[in-house]
């Protein structure tokens, strides 16, 4: 009985739906109300004097009587109502004041129309763009402002790293078609101290000056502070139509900054460099990345030894420490733009060579991160605490604990090698040094050719797996390494496996004796030419 | 509320960790019970790295219903009619149907990171269960040391995730712990904007010492992408900005305006980020962005090619869909190169005949405009041109996005790039800072910071490969107000922050409410003819400034949560 209930039940709603979806809906039969109508319409775009105005003229018709009008156009911010009296007939006549159009613009006028019967009506007009022409016979202004070239400075960023005085010559010409009224110059800033410069001139040209002066000032900067300093030159017609240019001045804000620990000249000319890449990075200069505007940061093992001679070297723009290539180095220990750590003030850096010590701002031997602030003239240091990975397969059998005792240099180009990649009785060695935890250090012969060279892990401890383990090669494609400004630099470390690492090594060149430390914990690999 | 439906299973399913690489890239196979998930190290850090996952979703490209948030601005318009994103712009949105309801999403997000904050609060002693053996000491350090960042990482997604709300919703109930019971949930009532803030502030300022300060160079790469104390601290800064400003500083309270002018200080004083030496390859950097001085944080990104196949031109054989349309307006705002002036000031040398010449750079480096040179072909953005008027899904506009596009790809082979999204970078910082500036002190006032408003803009502006002329100095503060707005709609195009700068400031009934403007393109012979035609209108009225709070959840709470005004 409950089946065939609901069944019924079911039958019956099936019914209702299929019904009440069938029914026709209708309409209720009542009259519609009437629409208005825009019987003739006008709208056009007038430059009228200084002014532009859309002038809008339109006949409406109703015949229940219209009792508004709306009138808009979003992108001239034109919005009116108009309210009409009931009027069978309504002719909009109105004004609307709008701003000058960058480009041609193609505007439409909506008109919405409401009679007393509620029926709406929207129509559009196009807006006539007749702005080419001023309405008032005889108008013409000028509109074009003054034109200023800038010859100088030609050179916006300076050094400042001695104390000679820095002259600025700012030139320009300034050129009007009608007559320039002023001429405003003005050249202001401040050191990173606080010292403010701030100079300020306004010329008035005679009239013979009036369509072209030439303008030429030298401004005096601070000697040897960093700072920031801008120029502006503004030009006024007799019109009143103005043109500036400016430019920015710094001094001190350095774009490169590297790190030496070159001991002396002779390591700064014969450093080593990856032949085959072309390349330095392999020898005394660290590269220190900056962070913020004018601060410099790497991570360095620093020695805390007599013969430290840390020193740090600056460079503007394109200038690089090397020009071209590995051969041609571009600076010197003694440079105008090396500083070093003052040896009266702990952490402030000087270009005073001889008032430096050339040392961190550590006690004692390790790794540190060291940061430079070439505004405050400061370097300071942290701590690091640097780990190698436990890898059978990177470092086999090395641990803090008991680290390798050696590292072998092979390859075919090394003296004692026997042309490969395994090490023999006769490979040359980088020892273990003593109280540096992760230094290797040794010399080594080569032919100076471009064929690759490694560092392996001791023999006893690869397993014949010279390919496979402890196996110190270039970590990626030469074209990929670059140091923190883009210049081509190699970083040495462990690859693992043959099939899976860059299988590149490095390259010495010319034929030589070469001294070299490998850190183990940075990666980095130093190399300096020390004789045939 | 939604988020009481959550229950402790569906938080451990980390699985939905689908759109980023590395350590947010990993799934955990099973499914966790409570008791389950904080018993040992990994899966204790695998709930907190669950809480990034809500950094995807509601921030980045093409994120609604294919389209960008720009399209509901006055940036663009969405190629597509029947995108969910028109009702925006159309003005047909309301408390039951938002185009962008975030409401439940960050409220999850927010669970997320109380679940984990809760349950790894032994975490010394959950980790050292697994590390009894002496030899592991340097794993129990390490460990030890990663949960304790991801504590404080998670507190600053949560804030993050809470600014999200509140600069759509305004107030909202701070939930600060993981309420299970209905009642404790029904009951919660929404704090004030301000209230907010001030939490907010806080929970940036205390995790800046506990987050770490760069992913970069550590424990070989694996961790990039998490939150760092620069982004806490970009956070702060925008967060106050948004309580300095029109809308919710009704009373212009300038020691808002100071606060805000600090906080973005304190990024710069961290003297750790500087502008990147490419506009336009800053935003195409992949993972390694976060290595770049210029960012503070990024949505890490995946291998994908979508955004692409959206957003080519129409006629490009590879794909294109035409999907983000840049707007006339938005074109409009570029400034004159040569002068430095916008193209309507007198003597801008602007030509309208050829509207693209001598523009700020950034423009071509942002938008594709007719006859710009793309993947080896011209640009045809003219009526009947390969991707002009009249072509299906073409521009609706006459410009095509580039910025974040990867020009690179051969859609037909189906080939991908890594695509990762900015949410804090240096330039934002330095707009914030002189926007705050020029609001508490004025456009040239240093008030013993190392810059002022103008010296910040000036620093944008005089990027390598930009260099715009430099603000006249003597600019009124409405003068320099105008001009950082104009800047940040310049440099920050299309990133998210348009559709909110244009309500903070409370000028979107302007904005918002102005036509978007196209450019038709008439090609006679080797002449192109520049006319610029409406279109679509746009509608935006005051309740707008303001989301609806979703209107389930304003009923379920039985009058505890109040509606903003006018839904």
């Amino acid at each position: 009985m409950k089946k065939v209930l609901v069944k019924f039940a079911s039958l019956l709603l099936i019914l209702i739906y299929i019904t009440s979806c069938s029914k026709p809906l209708m309409f209720p039969d009542t009259e519609s109300a009437t629409i208005p109508k825009l019987k003739s319409g006008t709208a056009q775009m007038l430059w009228i004097g200084p002014e532009y105005k859309v002038v809008v003229q339109a006949t409406l018709e109703d015949s229940e009587g219209i009792t508004k009008v709306n009138l808009k156009n979003g992108e001239l911010l034109i919005n009116s109502d108009i309210p009409v009296n009931n009027q069978t007939s309504y002719v909009v006549n109105q004004i609307f004041v709008v701003t000058k159009d960058a480009n041609p613009t193609q505007h439409k006028l909506e008109l919405t129309i409401t009679n007393n019967k509620g029926g709406v009506a929207k129509a559009t007009i196009d807006v006539q763009d007749l702005t080419a022409t001023n309405q008032v016979v005889g108008y013409n202004p000028d509109l074009t402002p003054p034109v200023i070239t800038v010859t100088k400075p030609t050179v916006t960023k300076f050094a400042g790293l001695t104390n000679d005085p820095i002259s600025i010559d700012v030139a320009a010409g300034v050129t009007d078609g009608i007559a320039l009224a002023s001429i405003e110059v003005k050249f202001w800033g401040e050191t990173a101290t606080g010292e403010p410069v701030n100079q300020e001139e306004v010329i008035t040209p005679t009239p013979a000056q009036q369509t072209n002066y030439a303008y030429e000032k030298t401004f005096s900067l601070p000697a040897g502070k960093v700072g920031e300093y801008q120029y502006l030159i503004r030009a006024t017609d007799a019109s009143g139509n103005k043109a500036i240019k400016s430019g920015i001045i710094t001094v001190g804000y350095m774009e490169k900054l590297y790190l030496s620990d070159a001991e002396n000249e002779a390591e700064v000319t014969n450093q080593g460099f990856d032949h085959y890449g072309n390349s330095r990075g392999i020898g005394t200069l660290i590269s220190m990345k900056k962070q913020g505007v004018n601060t410099f940061v790497a991570d360095v093992y620093y020695r805390n030894e007599a013969a430290d001679n840390i020193r740090f070297v600056a460079f503007l723009g394109t200038d690089a420490p090397f020009i071209t290539n590995q051969t041609k180095v571009n600076y010197t220990l003694s440079g105008t733009n090396v500083l070093a750590m003052s040896s009266t003030e702990q952490g402030k850096i000087t270009t005073n060579l001889a008032g430096a010590n050339f040392k961190l701002p550590a006690a004692q031997n390790g790794y540190y991160r060291v940061t430079v602030d070439m505004t405050k003239r400061t370097v300071s240091v942290v701590p690091l605490t640097l780990t190698i990975p436990t890898d059978a397969i990177k470092y086999p059998g090395y641990s803090t604990a008991n680290p390798w005792a050696y590292m072998a240099v092979t390859g075919p180009p090394l003296i004692g090698s026997a042309g490969g990649y395994a090490e023999v009785a006769t490979s040359p060695k980088l020892m273990k040094e003593a109280n540096h935890p992760y230094l290797y250090t040794g010399t080594f012969q080569c032919n100076g050719s471009s064929t690759n060279i490694s560092l392996n892990a001791p023999l006893a401890f690869v397993n014949s797996n010279y390919y496979g383990m402890g196996w110190f090669r270039l970590i990626a494609a030469r074209a990929a390494m670059t140091d923190d400004y883009g210049s081509l630099i190699d970083k040495i470390g462990p690859v693992g496996a043959s099939g899976n690492g860059a299988n590149y090594g490095f390259s010495t060149s010319p034929i030589g004796t070469y001294k070299a430390t490998y850190d183990l914990a940075l990666q980095r690999l130093r190399i300096v030419r020390i004789g045939d | 509320m939604k988020l009481k439906k959550i229950t402790w299973v569906l938080m451990v399913m980390l699985t939905t960790l689908m759109s980023c690489e590395d350590f947010l890239d990993k799934e955990i196979p099973v499914n966790y019970k409570e008791d389950e998930v904080f018993v040992n190290y990994e899966r204790m850090a695998q709930a907190g790295y669950g809480v990034y996952t809500f950094l995807f979703d509601r921030i980045g490209f093409h994120r609604i219903n294919n389209a960008m948030l720009a399209s509901a601005s006055d940036e663009a318009d969405h190629a597509d009619g029947n995108s969910i994103i028109q009702r925006f712009n159309m003005g047909t949105w309301n408390a039951t149907s938002n185009p962008e309801d975030c409401w439940a999403y960050y409220y999850q997000g927010i669970r997320r990171a109380n679940l984990f904050l809760e349950g790894s609060t032994n975490y010394k002693e959950i980790v050292f269960r697994d590390n009894i053996d002496p030899n592991n000491k340097s794993k129990y350090d390490y460990n030890i040391r990663d949960i304790e960042w991801l504590r404080a990482e998670v507190r600053f997604l949560r804030a993050y995730y809470y600014f999200e709300l509140i600069k759509r919703y305004g107030g909202v109930p701070l939930v600060l712990n993981s309420v299970d019971n209905v009642e404790g949930l029904n009951s919660l009532k929404r704090k004030s904007f301000d209230e907010c803030v001030d939490f907010l502030t806080k929970e940036c300022d205390d995790v800046v010492p506990l987050l770490k300060d760069t992913w970069v160079g550590f424990d070989s790469e694996k961790w990039r992408g998490r939150a760092t104390q620069g982004a806490a601290l970009a956070l702060k800064s925008r967060l106050l900005l948004y309580a300095a400003s029109p809308l919710h500083n009704l009373g212009n309270n300038i020691e808002k305006w100071k606060k805000a002018a600090k906080a973005a200080h304190d990024v710069i004083a961290l003297n750790k980020y500087a502008l990147h030496s490419s506009y336009s390859g800053l935003f195409r950097l992949g993972n390694d962005a976060d290595g770049n001085a210029e960012v503070i944080f990024v949505q890490q990104g995946k291998n994908r090619n979508d955004f692409e196949k959206y957003n080519y031109p129409v006629g490009y054989e590879q794909g294109g869909l035409g999907s983000t349309s840049p707007s006339q307006n938005l074109v409009d705002a570029y400034e004159m190169k040569s002068t430095g002036i916008g193209i309507k000031e007198l003597g801008s040398n602007y030509n309208p005949a050829n509207p693209y010449a001598d523009r700020d750079p950034r423009l071509a480096m942002s938008i594709l405009v007719n006859n710009t040179t793309f993947k080896g072909r011209p640009i045809e953005s003219w009526v009947d041109g390969k991707d002009g008027l009249g072509k299906l899904k073409a521009t609706t506009t006459g410009y095509y996005i580039r910025k974040f596009v990867d020009e690179n790809l051969d859609l037909a082979q189906n080939r991908t790039s890594i695509h990762t999204w900015i949410i804090f970078r240096h330039a934002e910082i330095l707009l914030n800072f002189a926007e705050a500036m020029n609001e508490a002190y004025g456009p040239e006032a240093s008030a013993g910071y190392t810059l002022n408003a103008k010296k910040a803009v000036d620093m944008i502006r005089n990027r390598i490969g930009v260099q715009m002329p430099l603000l006249p100095p003597g600019l009124s503060q409405e003068e320099m107000r105008q001009r950082i707005r104009n800047e940040r709609r310049i440099e920050l195009a299309f990133e998210e922050h348009r559709f909110f700068d244009v309500r903070r400031w409370k000028i979107a009934d302007q904005t918002e409410n102005m036509p978007i403007m196209a450019m038709k393109i008439i090609k006679n012979g080797n002449v192109f003819n520049y006319a610029v035609v409406k279109a679509e209108d746009r509608v935006f009225t005051q309740r707008m400034y303001l989301y609806p709070i979703p209107e389930t959840e304003v009923l379920k709470s039985n009058g505890a949560i109040t509606q903003n005004l006018g839904w």
